[in-house]
């Protein structure tokens, strides 16, 4: 690629980083697995980034990417999400202990829904895209994402973790 | 807190990563990522040896047309079973097979203009080959690969109705396209120390176009039938030893098209890419930009009165590149150490005349200014 390119890649990264990072979190619950999705998803758009910027929409190509690299590492790895009593994700020394403890609690739910479910609800209420939008993530129909969120957001009501926490 | 609609869910999932600290887009790392992911595309390295031996013993007697002189080498024992399947995809699966007797899938997925294509299955999922369909001839496929397997995939003109690869025991996996997103797929899963000798796209049993790929899995050049490619040429156009390292430049041409190595990677092109001089003194054929402690590198094509050039650098120190008649155009290698820019370069003729000059970011073509890439 020539300088143009990589700058306009560059600018492209930057303006997305922290949104797909986000988007890793919420589907890792951890904040390093989040960064090396990105980082995978954006090494992916530039080995292609000639066809990648001519795209639609090259942020859902890459949001596409981290939802099935994510599944993937699992498939591949063959390696059951396990659920652990502390979420690894970094925290502030600001955080209240509060804070923190709703955190937890929050990542630890997600976590517990099952893959499809956790996608549209991060995709849905955390990037606050569109139901289409979503769809076009995941590579299903908007009835789909609307069923998924639908059983996702009765999951996370029913979430005794929750309840117990008072975030309920 | 409560959990009651959406949008109190929005709120609380907002406030998840308050506190948190990403860090900034590492976007140095990330492009040396990519570029990775180029080459590997690019090249087939990952059976190394054992490839590149079966390629040379395989495909100077297959080009010309005859046994080569040690008969068929088949690289070890592989097997390749592809399975036809219906003319639409289901579920985005284009091809499905058993490579080595593990099972496989490639599926593609996301828009028809954002196409993401992955191959998944007992060989482990690998990802990457993406973004819009762009078919300028009857095929268009690349390939991708880790150490065990390469999977070729790509997109065929709608008169396609086959595409045919040819591997060095003789043995011929046919790939019938298959529909989705409002494209023709064709995709197949090989051992990556298995070479594709040719492949040829056929349209009911007549023959439309057949490629000889560079490595075994670079498909650069699509020739008509009867078409015979560029004469083999391999010749070296720059090396030297940068910080301390030997680094060569070597263009390949024949049936595989216009090749060129520089470093770890290679760029082909299925025409001369000595129409991109278009008239200026110097353009750009292909280059890397540095990365890290990593040089820039890349290959120029030049005029026919230049027979060196001489770059001046930001660090004081000046480096002289000789170029190479290639099949009728002059190019030349280039290295430029990390964290150095090109000053100004001058051109000189075969008297040692000044031919021409061009100083900063003037330099090169358009769209790659600077010899740094």
């Amino acid at each position: 690629m020539d300088a143009a390119a990589d700058a306009e890649f560059s600018d492209f990264m930057t303006g997305c980083w922290s949104g797909l990072v986000r988007l890793g979190y919420g589907l890792t619950g951890d904040l390093q697995h989040a960064e090396d999705l990105a980082q995978t998803a954006f090494a992916l758009a530039y080995a292609s980034w000639g066809r990648v910027r001519r795209a639609d929409d090259p942020d859902a190509y890459l949001r596409r990417i981290v939802v099935n690299a994510n599944r993937n590492r699992f498939r591949k790895l063959r390696v059951p999400e396990v659920l652990t009593a502390s979420v690894p994700e970094l925290a502030s020394a600001m955080d209240s202990a509060d804070e923190q403890h709703r955190r937890d609690a929050l990542v630890k739910a997600l976590l517990q829904l099952p893959y499809g479910q956790r996608a549209a609800v991060v995709l849905r209420y955390w990037l606050d895209l569109t139901e289409t939008e979503t769809a076009a993530v995941l590579g299903c129909s908007v009835g789909n994402v609307k069923s998924q969120s639908s059983r996702a957001l009765a999951k996370l009501r029913g979430n005794t973790a929750l309840l117990e926490g008072g975030l309920l | 807190m409560s959990i009651e609609d959406e949008r109190d869910l929005r709120v609380q999932l907002s406030g998840l990563l308050d506190g948190a600290d990403v860090r900034p887009a590492p976007v140095a790392v990330v492009i040396r990522r990519g570029r990775r992911i180029r080459v590997t595309r690019r090249i087939s390295v990952a059976a190394g040896l054992a490839a590149a031996a079966t390629l040379a013993a395989v495909l100077p007697g297959v080009l010309a047309g005859r046994p080569s002189s040690s008969g068929p080498i088949t690289p070890q024992h592989y097997s390749v079973n592809v399975q036809a399947l219906g003319p639409v995809a289901s579920s985005g699966v284009i091809a499905q097979g058993v490579t080595d007797g593990k099972r496989w899938k490639v599926v593609v997925s996301g828009s028809a203009t954002a196409p993401s294509v992955e191959a998944v299955g007992a060989i482990g999922a690998s990802g990457g080959m993406s973004g819009p369909v762009v078919l300028d001839g009857p095929v268009s496929v690349e390939s991708m690969n880790d150490s065990r397997y390469t999977t070729i995939a790509g997109n065929v003109s709608a008169a396609v109705t086959s595409l045919v690869l040819q591997l060095p025991d003789g043995e011929r996996p046919t790939l019938t396209p298959v529909s989705w997103g409002g494209a023709r797929w064709v995709a197949v899963v090989l051992p990556t120390r298995v070479p594709v000798v040719r492949a040829v796209a056929y349209s009911g049993t007549r023959e439309l176009a057949y490629s000889v790929p560079f490595r075994g899995s670079i498909f650069a050049a699509w020739w008509d039938p009867g078409q015979v490619g560029p004469a083999r040429i391999t010749r070296s156009i720059g090396s030297g030893v940068i910080d301390g390292k030997p680094w060569h430049a070597t263009a390949q041409i024949g049936p595989w098209g216009w090749c060129f190595t520089e470093g770890s990677g290679s760029a082909c092109y299925g025409v001369n890419p000595k129409a991109d001089l278009a008239g200026q003194r110097l353009a750009m054929t292909t280059c890397s930009p540095a990365a890290g402690n990593a040089p820039a590198t890349g290959i120029v094509s030049v005029a026919s009165d230049v027979t060196r050039v001489v770059l001046r650098l930001s660090d004081g120190t000046s480096a002289s590149f000789r170029a190479v008649e290639v099949a009728g155009s002059r190019m030349l290698g280039y290295v430029v150490p990390a964290h150095v820019r090109v000053t100004s370069s001058t051109e000189y003729g075969s008297r040692g005349q000044v031919v021409g000059s061009a100083s900063g970011k003037a330099v090169g073509a358009s769209r790659t200014p600077g010899w740094t890439c």
